[in-house]
C-alpha cells in the first residue's frame, strides 16, 4: 500500500510490473493510468500541498481496503508541468477475485478525481486556465455514497 | 506572532510569501482572514468562491479555530482533483 506524489515522469507499464511482482497469492490485478489529453492544450500543470495531499490519497486507499476485499493498492500521481500524452496518474489494486479489484480501482479514481487536494491548470499558448472537476466527475463519485 | 501561511490553487497568485508576522491580537482563523484581507484585498473575494477552504496544520477547518505561534495555515481554492 503506497502513495507516491512526484514531479518525475513515470511509465505505467513499469509501475504495473513492480506492483504485480508483489501481490502474493492474489488472482486479480486491476490498473488504471490517466494521461494528459491532447486536443489543443500545450501543458497541464498540477500543484499539490505536500504531506496533506499524500495523506488524503492514503485515506482513499485505506477506505478502499475497508470497502472492498483488496489486499494491495498503489497510487502514483504526477505533479508539476506535463505535456500531452504523459502519464498523470497510476492506480492499481489486487484482490483474490476480479470484482473487488475492479471496484476498488474505480472507487479510488473517483475519489482522486473529486477530492484529491490537487490544483490543475491548462496552458494553451500564453493563456493559463484553472480547471475544476466536471459535473460528471461528481456524479461518478456519488455512486459510492 | 510568526505563522506560516500557504496559498494553493487560485489563491497562489496572491502572495509568494510563506512566513508572516501577524499582530498578536489576531487569535483565530477568522481574524487572520480579516487581517490578511487588508494586506491582500483579493483574498476575501476568493474565500467567497465555492469550494474554498482553510486548513490549520494540515487539517481542513469547518469553523473558526484558534491559532498559535508557528501554526501553518493554508488557503485553498476548490480542489481540482487528479
Amino acid at each position: 500500500m503506497r502513495v507516491i506524489v512526484s514531479d518525475k515522469k513515470f511509465d505505467p507499464a513499469e509501475e504495473l510490473a513492480t506492483f504485480t511482482q508483489a501481490i502474493g497469492n492474489d488472482g486479480a490485478v486491476v490498473s488504471f493510468s490517466g494521461h494528459v489529453r491532447g486536443g489543443g492544450i500545450d501543458a497541464l500543470i498540477l500543484s499539490h500541498y505536500p504531506g496533506f495531499t499524500e495523506d488524503h490519497m492514503r485515506a482513499f486507499g485505506q477506505e478502499a481496503e475497508q470497502r472492498f476485499e483488496i489486499n494491495a493498492w498503489v497510487i502514483r500521481h504526477r505533479v508539476g508541468e506535463m505535456k500531452p500524452g504523459e502519464a498523470i496518474v497510476f492506480v492499481a489494486t489486487s484482490a483474490a477475485h476480479r470484482r473487488a479489484a475492479f471496484e476498488a480501482a474505480d472507487f479510488i479514481m473517483d475519489k482522486l478525481k473529486t477530492q484529491a487536494p490537487l490544483w490543475k491548470q491548462e496552458r494553451r499558448g500564453d493563456k493559463t486556465e484553472w480547471i475544476e472537476p466536471r459535473t460528471a466527475d461528481y456524479q461518478d463519485a456519488q455512486r459510492w455514497s | 506572532m510568526k505563522l506560516t501561511i500557504l496559498f494553493f490553487g487560485r489563491f497562489c497568485a496572491l502572495s509568494p510569501q510563506r512566513e508572516w508576522e501577524v499582530p498578536d491580537e489576531v487569535k483565530t482563523t477568522d481574524e487572520l482572514t480579516a487581517w490578511l484581507s487588508k494586506q491582500l484585498p483579493e483574498l476575501g473575494q476568493l474565500m467567497a468562491q465555492a469550494g474554498a477552504h482553510i486548513a490549520l496544520n494540515q487539517t481542513i477547518l469547518h469553523e473558526a479555530a484558534e491559532i498559535s505561534v508557528g501554526d501553518e495555515i493554508a488557503y485553498m481554492s476548490a480542489m481540482s482533483g487528479g
